[in-house]
């Protein structure tokens, strides 16, 4: 069995026996999966929006919009399905440095919300918020995210 | 889309940032009355998703300090440590006999968050005294988290300017306590742009 470690902006796709692994802080990482093909997909964004003006700067999976996007572009291209019969999962988010007034935790889940919303995909689970990191091992053969919140035990989502 | 590995440093930028790791971890064997031994010091560029995974890969629970540099170079200092190590080296600081400290109070985090800041000090000294740039240390936040969270905080206003970083990473051990602590000091590109035209060094 293989091991895929995201990093920031950073898209993974895998299949079968794997599991993607990242580890997050005000990031969030969007989880998408296919129970037909036991495959999956995750993204690990920093950022809600791509700004128009930082548009000739592009790594696209540095935010929710459009990063989601091309996760979904990219995994379709591999796997032959509809967006109604993939499932999500969502992670991340915290508020982990208590100075900063902008909670951009927070702006990044919501927008992973909107999209996966807009793209007709359902989200199954989430663990989002709190002021610590995650760490996440998503199971590809069953489509388990085993979840543990610094400090806390690791929970299945 | 990844850029490709185009930050470019030269000597003056590596002889600089060894200086200044090496002057601080001569502080932070003087403070913690120990040898602290440097075990690797490597300077890279690289594009932040490879960065953040290889830290992803080795991922530990850990107290940090974190340290802004501001000046005419700015650039970020990070000094971590294993939160069980964190409390020998309270009781260091402190000059008890190891094992005193069992749990994770204010003096471990006062303890860790004046060891950052008087590194980051360090540093910012040899900056002015080799090369007159003026360099000081902001107030250091200390952290309590998941390595690799904590490195991502550290570095998200970089990363979400640039897509790739300059990182100057230093391991050492306190041989005679089992102590693993890491560093870090990211120059901003700008920064690196500066200390790459000085010369004469």
């Amino acid at each position: 069995m293989t091991d895929l470690i995201v990093g920031i902006a950073d898209i993974k796709i895998g299949q079968g026996e794997q599991i993607i692994k990242t580890s997050l802080g005000s990031c969030v990482a969007v989880c998408i999966y296919s129970k037909e093909y036991h495959a999956g997909a995750m993204i690990h964004y920093m950022l809600p929006s791509l700004e128009q003006e930082s548009s000739n700067n592009l790594k696209l999976a540095k935010y929710g919009n459009p990063g989601i996007l091309e996760m979904l572009k990219q995994f379709k291209s591999k796997f032959k399905i509809e967006n109604s019969e993939l499932v999500a999962k969502i992670f991340g988010g915290a508020k982990v440095l208590k100075n900063i007034t902008t909670n951009i935790g927070f702006c990044n889940e919501k927008i992973a919300r909107e999209i996966l919303h807009e793209q007709h995909i359902k989200i199954i689970a989430s663990k989002t918020g709190g002021e610590k990191g995650y760490k996440i091992d998503f199971n590809l053969s069953n489509g388990i995210v085993l979840c543990q919140v610094f400090g806390e035990n690791a929970a299945e989502y | 889309m990844n850029e490709s590995k185009n930050i470019k440093f030269n000597k003056t930028v590596q002889l600089i940032t060894k200086m200044s790791l090496d002057m601080a971890s001569v502080v932070f064997s003087k403070l913690t009355k120990t040898d602290a031994k440097i075990i690797i010091d490597k300077i890279y560029s690289d594009d932040i998703s490879n960065i953040s995974e290889n830290m992803n890969k080795n991922s530990k629970e850990v107290m940090a300090s974190l340290v802004n540099l501001v000046g005419d170079t700015p650039m970020k200092f990070l000094f971590m440590v294993p939160l069980n190590d964190s409390l020998k080296l309270t009781d260091l600081i402190l000059e008890k006999k190891i094992g005193t400290h069992n749990e994770f109070n204010m003096y471990v985090e006062s303890s860790v968050q004046e060891i950052g800041n008087i590194m980051a000090s360090a540093i910012c000294n040899v900056f002015v005294t080799t090369c007159k740039i003026k360099l000081v240390p902001a107030p250091p936040i200390v952290m309590k988290d998941f390595s690799s969270t904590i490195f991502q905080e550290y570095t998200f206003d970089l990363a979400m300017e640039q897509n790739e970083m300059l990182v100057v990473e230093s391991h050492f051990d306190l041989t005679n306590c089992g102590i693993n602590c890491s560093l870090f000091l990211l120059p901003y590109l700008e920064s690196n742009k500066i200390l790459s035209s000085i010369e004469g060094l």
